[in-house]
């Protein structure tokens, strides 16, 4: 047995585009146990209900996070719909799911980005990057906004897509998609990445259920666990839908995962597309939420599982409003993971559950 | 209405919370969250679970003597919520898994944020408030307000350079 050495991880990392510390305990190369450490960049964004009233509100959670701002946009939104039993007009639904759902594509293809920039495959992280771009730019056509779009608000969306501009998006999703083949012939092919990715920080599904795993890595290990699939809001309206799902539990599972729902994704995109109803896209709010109504919420982003919480005090300020995010809910399996794995291979386990701590640290 | 979604709030008296905690294990559901809010007379704590589409949410007050029991033992997820609810809200809880001791978040403001919590009047009262962290973080004292300066009156030494008539630069 060797003599056992704490090794701090972070906060500073190359692998890491955002604070996050480790203490790993490690014995011969191998690690024992990881002790995680966060809170390096809390902002206390919860506590500005306190200044911001409900509707402004909508614009502080989407700078929550630069990747995910669409998304907390869309969370806060749907519950303070809730909170005050308001009915979103269809066609906004359709335009919120549209817009998520590239959300989730350019979201994926950053992570798949990074992890080919992890390990050393400098090509394929230009290429996903690059494709990424196309996503943004669409972004920018439609909202004027490539990171923060203020699309969402509370009662609908604040400016609507005309038909004939969603066929682009389609068509312009078509010509990604056999670009994006290639890349992902490469990620789920190619020999180097395999042997990087394959059989690397396990986690079993037991596992996973245990430490309550969310989004793309929980359902690597076979959790068959997407918000998506309970049919909120407009995905409701899609033919079918079934979370992508792999029993690997390994790196290359959570690459696969990912890397087949940017397909899952366009695939969305284009149902949206095709049954989009016309109609008001937006609707006027009135009143305030009600004296100790409460309600919950939550949303698949591009991480998994979000959950919002709001609580209303009679006036437009909100008396509490909560996020937790997937990677808080995440960092205990994180942990799992690196529990007997090579020291070589701690910052590809943390990668491949995708922190985010922006999120994390609202 | 299309954003009706499953939700249930439960009240609870937070003595029940252990035998609760375990049914949830039991049956196989998912520990969710744990959200604080200060109330009159103490802090407010909902635990949220799930079992795919339901989600249930059990809400209880507790004072800010109350020691609360770590869940963490059977979810061991929980541990992050506890240490952030105990940082951010004051409130106690007994055997997490991963202790932070009020270190788990580096704030530039003294934590816990709810003043009437015990954690915070005990710090306040041995003088170290916020000094968990990073050491004490004292408010900044307002810049001191230098009185006006009078106006010079009317001179009348005629032995003053300036009376002298030349043009200082």
């Amino acid at each position: 047995m060797g003599k056992r050495t704490v090794i701090p991880f972070g906060p500073q990392h190359p692998v890491l585009p955002e604070p996050m510390h480790l203490d790993l305990v490690i014995e011969d190369e191998r690690v024992i146990e990881a002790i995680p450490q966060m809170g390096f960049i809390h902002r206390g964004l919860e506590k500005l209900v306190a200044k911001k009233d409900f509707m402004q509100f909508v614009l502080v959670a989407e700078r929550i996070c630069g990747i995910c701002a669409f998304g907390h946009s869309l969370g806060y939104s749907e519950t303070v719909e809730a909170l005050m039993g308001i009915e979103v007009p269809k066609r906004a639904e359709y335009l919120r799911v549209v817009w998520h759902e590239l959300s989730r594509i350019h979201s994926h293809l950053l992570w798949l980005g990074l992890l080919a920039d992890a390990f050393g495959y400098e090509n394929l992280f230009m290429q996903c990057w690059r494709l990424r771009e196309d996503v943004l730019d669409i972004f920018e056509e439609t909202t004027g906004g490539r990171v923060i779009l203020t699309a969402c608000n509370v009662g609908g969306v604040e400016q609507d897509i005309e038909n004939s501009e969603l066929a682009g998006i389609v068509i312009r999703l078509d010509a990604m998609r056999s670009e994006y083949g290639e890349l992902l012939k490469t990620f789920l092919k190619d020999r180097s990445v395999k042997s990087r990715l394959v059989g690397v920080g396990y986690l079993s599904k037991e596992d996973a259920f245990k430490f309550a795993c969310v989004g793309p890595f929980g359902r690597a290990s076979g959790l068959e666990d997407d918000v998506r699939m309970f049919g909120f809001g407009a995905y409701g309206d899609l033919a079918e839908f079934a979370p992508v799902v792999s029993n690997d539990g390994d790196g290359y599972a959570r690459c696969e995962v990912r890397a087949l729902e940017v397909l899952q994704s366009i695939d969305i995109i284009k149902e949206m597309v095709d049954k989009i109803p016309d109609g008001p896209f937006n609707q006027k709010i009135k009143g305030a939420p009600e004296d100790g109504s409460y309600s919950s919420s939550r949303l698949e982003q591009p991480r998994g599982e979000c959950y919002y919480f709001a609580k209303g005090n009679g006036t437009k300020f909100l008396e509490r409003f909560r996020i937790r995010t997937p990677t808080s809910q995440n960092v205990a399996g994180m942990v799992q993971t690196l529990q007997g794995c090579e020291l070589a291979d701690v910052p590809l386990n943390v990668l491949t559950i995708d922190p985010c701590i922006s999120c994390t640290e609202r | 209405m299309h954003n009706e979604k499953p939700q249930v709030f439960i009240d609870i008296d937070y003595h029940e919370l252990s035998q609760r905690i375990a049914d949830y294990d039991e049956r196989g559901w998912r520990f969710v969250n744990i959200c604080g809010s200060t109330v009159e007379g103490g802090v407010e704590l909902i635990y949220s679970f799930s079992d795919g589409l339901p989600l249930e949410n059990l809400r209880f007050t507790v004072s800010n003597e109350e020691i609360i029991p770590s869940v963490s033992d059977r979810f061991p997820n929980a541990f992050f919520f506890e240490n952030e609810t105990h940082d951010l809200f004051g409130v106690r809880f007994s055997g997490i898994s991963i202790d932070f001791d009020g270190e788990f978040y580096t704030v530039a403001v003294p934590t816990p944020m709810n003043p009437h919590s015990a954690d915070a009047r005990e710090a306040a009262a041995n003088n170290t408030y916020g000094a968990a962290n990073y050491g004490e973080c004292p408010v900044p004292e307002p810049a001191p307000v230098s009185a006006p300066e009078p106006e010079p009156a009317a001179s009348t030494d005629t032995a003053d350079d300036s009376s002298t008539g030349e043009e200082v630069r």
